[in-house]
């Protein structure tokens, strides 16, 4: 009965879809593949949700959160998920079940829970949506185009201690300090799972251009081989460059010995990409460790910021142990200040050009 | 399913002629009158000229607009109240340089000017603002204009803020700050092309203009040797970076301190908008 367009799409159009799904067209979408266990990253699943648990609302492809309730049917991307606070789980769903791993996609099976959240919200699998020529729907259908080289401009990287150390919070106010000078930033999200709430942010902050991993065909980089996350990111920076953005920013996501960003952050090539790296932190003791993690990659970072800013003291003592600047979010905003950092990746671009 | 954030929307330049625009920013309200060119204009950067502490903006735009014009440039002459801004001047506790971006991002946003740099003048008063902003926003400006300044801060380190760029002798953080981002970026505002003017009557002392041992002693006692030092202190400075600076000094014949007699001569705003 599924494979009759007519229905199909009736089924499609009553769906939710994911954020992450966002560049998919509903339109192209002509048949479903019952085989779901061969699902691999990235492919688009639609589903039945069987029972709400942790999460209660999924992020829609318009930009909103909208509520589920039992029965919805759903679009979302089959991935695996990394985020210490909630789940990790894998790009795998079974013939009758999978979890629901993160509201703006993915599903998958979900293999640790921290203690504090509650159960998956499951997911009935109907199958794998496919296009016209017979190929499954995947996030990387339609991703940018590929680089067609090195970027020109600066490329400042924002990485943390862990989730939540303030990494957004730090991207976003330098987007909008340096917004406020009147650079052309592009705000991407280099790692991590597709969600609109980081790039909401970055469009909130006045970012002129804003993308993530998503974007370049990956629902998360979570367990994606380095090659292809450093390949989307030359994509997502390709992309910025060719709209004008005089300046980026680039949050990767979680802390610096997460899997896929400390291998990303130890890759020489790939951190030649930077002119300068934020490290956002919670305390002087983890200012310090971090610091100390990122001298072990020859990473000195530009700055410091983060939870660690909101303290007068913690920042006086961490400047102290690590010789690196503190800066605040107020700071950051500070069309001034912002553009002194502006100044400095600028200027260390134009260095590397000389040499 | 959204659509491609990578496009763009052509947009018509905006009818020229003259318009008024007023500001709400964080650091305080910003009036202006803009001149837009016919059809958008020859590609030439902005001129934003700033008036001195009489806030005769009127004054500076009826010398500027029809110059600016007839070159298809765009002028802005902000207008900073006295009530709101008593001490435009500098930039510290007040923070004008906020005021004037706030208007500038505003003005893009409405189409009025693009994204490139703008050409900064200010005359007496208006001429420390517009230094003091070159020093912390050099790559957003494509040259300075700083007629008849009562004082400078100059590019030097070894002088304590406000006069230069130095740790200040009263501690106000944020003028430390302030003198901290600018010494930071200071090779790049000795790159810009600068042209510092001075009446050639400009000789008078006037209560308007600041006078004390400190400033005295190190920059002279008039606005005209002032002009004259902060020119050579310039050029030493960039030197001393390994720059070829591009600063000049014009004196405008037969003017004391006096922006119409500058301006009724028409050598300030040839030689501005040259």
């Amino acid at each position: 009965m599924l494979t009759d367009p007519h229905t199909l799409h009736t089924l499609l159009d009553a769906a939710k879809w994911s954020f992450s799904t966002r560049r998919i067209r509903g339109a192209d979408v002509t048949g479903l593949s019952s085989d779901v266990d061969k699902s691999k990253s990235g492919d688009l699943i639609l589903g039945r949700v069987v029972s709400i648990g942790q999460h209660t609302r999924i992020q829609l492809s318009s930009g909103r959160p909208a509520a589920l309730y039992t029965g919805d049917l759903i679009v979302m991307p089959c991935g695996a998920r990394y985020a210490p606070d909630q789940f990790e789980g894998f790009a795998e769903i079974g013939v009758d079940s999978c979890d629901m791993l993160a509201g703006g996609g993915c599903l998958g099976r979900m293999v640790a829970r921290n203690e504090r959240i509650k159960p998956a919200t499951t997911v009935q699998p109907l199958g794998r949506l496919r296009f016209a020529n017979g190929k499954v729907a995947n996030t990387d259908s339609h991703s940018l185009p590929s680089a067609r080289g090195k970027v020109s401009i600066p490329v400042i990287a924002v990485v943390g201690t862990s989730m939540n150390s303030g990494k957004t919070t730090a991207t976003t106010a330098l987007t909008h300090g340096l917004t406020r000078v009147g650079w052309r930033v592009a705000a991407l999200k280099g790692t991590g799972t597709g969600s609109f709430g980081d790039f909401n942010d970055y469009v909130d902050a006045g970012a002129h251009y804003v993308a993530d991993f998503t974007d370049a065909g990956m629902v998360t980089t979570y367990r994606e081989p380095l090659d292809r996350i450093k390949k989307g990111i030359a994509d997502i920076l390709w992309s910025a460059e060719e709209t004008g953005a005089e300046i980026v920013l680039m949050e990767l996501a979680d802390g610096i010995f997460q899997l896929e960003t400390a291998a990303l952050l130890q890759d020489e090539a790939f951190r030649q990409t930077f002119a300068g790296v934020i490290f956002a932190c919670g305390d002087a003791v983890a200012a310090a460790g971090g610091v100390s993690a990122l001298a072990a990659m020859n990473i000195k970072p530009m700055l410091l910021t983060g939870l660690l800013s909101t303290s007068p003291m913690a920042s006086a003592e961490a400047e102290k142990a690590t010789g690196i600047r503190v800066v605040s979010r107020g700071q950051l905003l500070d069309p001034a200040h912002a553009n002194l950092i502006a100044a400095q990746v600028n200027a260390q671009v134009m260095e590397r050009v000389a040499a | 399913m959204l659509d491609d954030n990578t496009a763009t929307i052509e947009t018509a330049a905006p009818p020229a002629g003259r318009r008024n625009v007023s500001v709400a920013t964080p650091a305080g309200r910003l009036d202006a009158e803009v001149f837009l060119p016919e059809a958008g204009g020859s590609g030439l950067p902005p001129l934003v000229a700033l008036h001195g502490i009489s806030r005769d903006a009127a004054a500076i735009a009826a010398a500027f607009a029809n110059a600016c014009l007839e070159q298809g440039r765009t002028l802005i002459v902000p207008r900073f109240a006295r009530r709101q801004w008593p001490s435009f001047q500098r930039i510290e506790e007040a923070r004008p340089d906020q005021a004037l971006l706030g208007l500038l991002k505003t003005l893009r946003t409405a189409g009025f000017i693009g994204d490139g740099s703008v050409s900064l003048f200010g005359y007496s008063g208006g001429a420390q603002l517009a230094h003091r902003f070159a020093m912390l926003y050099p790559q957003r400006l494509s040259s300075i204009h700083i007629a008849a300044a009562g004082w400078y801060c100059v590019p030097d380190d070894t002088v304590p803020a406000p006069y230069g760029l130095g740790p200040a002798e009263s501690k106000t953080i944020l003028r430390d700050e302030i003198a901290k981002l600018s010494l930071a970026q200071l090779s790049i505002y000795l790159s810009l092309p600068v042209k510092v003017y001075v009446g050639e009557r400009d000789i008078e002392l006037d209560p308007a203009m600041r006078s004390n041992d400190t400033v005295d002693r190190s920059q002279g006692l008039n606005r005209r040797e002032r002009a004259e030092r902060y020119v050579k202190r310039f050029a030493d400075a960039a030197h001393a970076h390994g720059i070829q600076p591009h600063i000049e000094l014009q004196f405008i014949p037969e003017c004391a301190h006096d922006f119409s007699a500058c301006a009724a001569s028409g050598q300030l705003v040839a030689a501005v908008l040259s």
